[in-house]
């Protein structure tokens, strides 16, 4: 028998999970992500955001689950007849789905995203590797026994290898690609957990949106262009999906891009560097490509950075994290800079090179339309739906540019000979 | 720590070029299009555009090349429109020459390369190039025998049917067993 089991959760009361799912959550790598801050260094602004992948891992894992069942109960018909499923491939995929949603951060470096400058380049792409990359390498290398050859796989006959396919958008994927936008879409469980869930442990209401209406408005559309399927939102939750971007636009305005936060992220970057130097002699994190790196990599966790910076390693940026003495941020652009403000953040920063200051640029597009456009399926007469993009209809989306600010840090000891610097050519 | 702030125009210019070469060529030069001759101008023509790719809903997709052109476009790059029942469509705006300008050196060092995408994919519309830009996708990821490959493209696409995968790879396999350097 199937035994159930269940987990308290702040956001959905319970998780359900089965054996299956237990013995996966119970593997020490999956443990691992109970010492991985969900919002690495964001606690030095915002006290209560000690919260950690472990818990945001299994909510993607449920919601995934509701958002799939909601669908299938709607469209089983057309699943069936376009995507070519009967009901124990639906089964099948949903079990799928959970265990991908469940195993999709669990290539995260210590303290998060906070961590990602620290990986090496991609000869593939020739840009870093993502925690993305991680997940799915951990999932063949550290995960293959646990999913291929668990006794409740018998009747699914899934394998790592297609997990890790679906986590970095393999083309090993099949039609299992249409659901991929559960857990990397616009209105993927991912960003709707993170959105309850960090706002909930910070204390903001920032992250709100009515997850309610748009669980029961997801549906199935094709593209107007393509006539490729989609996962879309019918009218009757055009605004709970407007709501969805909203809060995060306001999530990532006030919590994750706050300039304070990502000085920290900054100096953590600085220790992390010092300390990768210290004990392994290396510059970045070793690359996903076998066992020996992969366990090399896992090794590293919060708790391991902690008591090395305990030992009064990581030099200055450590030093800056320990006594709460970051490097202050003295020019910013506007959030949606135009080009001349472009410009003069680099007649800037030439001002300010005496002061060895480093640069951010938090970037974000709250709505990114094209592939990932929210579709909204609408009535338009009698019997005749058109399905077309959030920012068709709704204004308030439309209205959301994507930031690309640019900010200027110097050491609290320069700031103000910096800022008077600035003040005399009349920046 | 990154002491420089990352420079856009190169990218910029490009989405410039595109949107003025492409006029009355292109049926609809809209959001996936740009995807997917971005792409094939990446994996194919090795222009360096950099990109990170990942195989999405329509095929091959950059959410960094999709934010770029939200931002490109704030600053009167282009135009993105919505035409009901037809999809999105880009098109030149007050700055498309100006951005073109700033990006010239990039354009002149790859203008044979830009020039080629448009005359070999520039006239396909979005279903075409979905199609094409994922077999590419498909085979860079793992060259496989001909009978695989339509086989692994077909379980991705199940709504292209046998004979337009088929098609799309004859007219490829130029491209995939030599690509252009």
């Amino acid at each position: 028998m199937n035994k159930k089991y269940e987990i308290r959760d702040p956001i959905y009361g319970f998780i359900e999970l089965d054996r299956w799912e237990r013995d996966i959550i119970n593997h020490p790598v999956f443990q691992r992500l109970r010492r991985i801050k969900q919002l690495a260094w964001t606690d030095m602004v915002y006290p209560g955001a000690v919260h950690t992948r472990f818990e945001h891992s299994l909510g993607v894992m449920h919601l995934a689950t509701l958002m799939y069942e909601k669908i299938v109960s709607k469209k089983r018909g057309y699943l069936e007849s376009r995507l070519g499923y009967n009901g124990s491939g639906l089964e099948n995929d949903k079990k799928f789905v959970r265990l991908a949603a469940l195993l999709h951060d669990v290539g995260h470096a210590p303290f998060s995203h906070a961590g990602e400058g620290l990986m090496g380049k991609n000869p593939g792409t020739d840009k870093p590797y993502k925690h993305e990359n991680y997940s799915a390498a951990i999932v063949e290398y550290k995960f293959k026994e646990v999913i291929d050859e668990h006794p409740y796989n018998q009747n699914y006959h899934i394998t790592a290898k297609q997990i890790s396919d679906f986590l970095v958008g393999g083309a090993g994927l099949g039609r299992r690609l249409f659901w991929r936008s559960l857990v990397a879409g616009q209105i993927d469980a991912d960003r709707a957990d993170y959105l309850l869930r960090d706002a909930y442990h910070i204390g903001t209401n920032y992250g709100s949106y009515d997850l309610k209406r748009l669980l029961v408005t997801l549906t199935i559309a094709e593209h107007p262009e393509t006539r490729a399927p989609m996962i879309a939102v019918e009218e009757g939750g055009l605004h709970a999906a407007e709501a969805l971007i909203i809060a995060r636009y306001m999530m990532f305005t006030q919590v994750y891009f706050h300039h304070t936060r990502r000085a920290y992220d900054h100096h953590f970057a600085g220790a992390m560097k010092s300390l990768l130097f210290d004990v392994a002699k290396r510059k970045t994190f070793l690359p996903p490509t076998s066992l020996e790196n992969i366990d090399d990599y896992i090794s590293w966790d919060d708790w391991k950075v902690l008591g090395l910076l305990n030992q009064g390693k990581g030099g200055q940026d450590a030093h800056a994290l320990k006594e709460r003495k970051h490097h202050r941020c003295v020019f910013n652009t506007s959030e949606v800079p135009t080009e001349a403000e472009l410009d003069r953040s680099n007649e800037v920063l030439d001002m300010l090179s005496q002061f060895e200051p480093f640069v951010d640029e938090p970037n974000k597009s709250w709505y990114s339309g094209g592939e990932s456009d929210i579709m909204i399926k609408r009535d338009i007469a009698p019997g005749q739906k058109e399905t077309v993009p959030l920012p068709f209809i709704s204004s308030v989306v439309r209205g959301l540019l994507p930031i690309r600010q640019r900010r200027i840090y110097v050491s609290l000891e320069d700031r103000e000979e910096a800022e008077l610097l600035l003040k005399r050519k009349g920046c | 720590m990154p002491d420089q702030f990352t420079e856009k125009w190169d990218q910029y210019s490009l989405m410039a070029e595109l949107a003025l070469k492409l006029e009355g060529v292109s049926p609809q030069f809209g959001k996936t299009v740009l995807q997917k001759l971005v792409y094939i101008l990446q994996a194919i023509f090795r222009v360096p555009c950099g990109y990170g790719y990942i195989l999405y809903n329509y095929g091959p997709y950059s959410e960094e090349l999709a934010d770029d052109l939200s931002f490109f476009a704030s600053m009167d790059g282009v135009r993105v429109e919505w035409g009901r029942g037809s999809g999105y469509e880009i098109k030149k705006a007050d700055k498309t020459i100006h951005f073109r300008e700033r990006g010239k050196g990039f354009l002149t060092q790859y203008a044979s390369q830009i020039g080629d995408v448009i005359e070999e994919f520039g006239g396909m519309n979005a279903r075409e190039l979905e199609l094409r830009s994922t077999i590419i996708y498909v085979y860079q990821e793992e060259p496989l025998e001909k009978k695989d490959m339509l086989c692994r493209v077909k379980e991705i696409k199940p709504h292209f049917t046998d004979s337009e995968i088929h098609n799309a790879y004859q007219e490829l396999e130029r491209w995939l067993v030599s690509p252009a350097t």
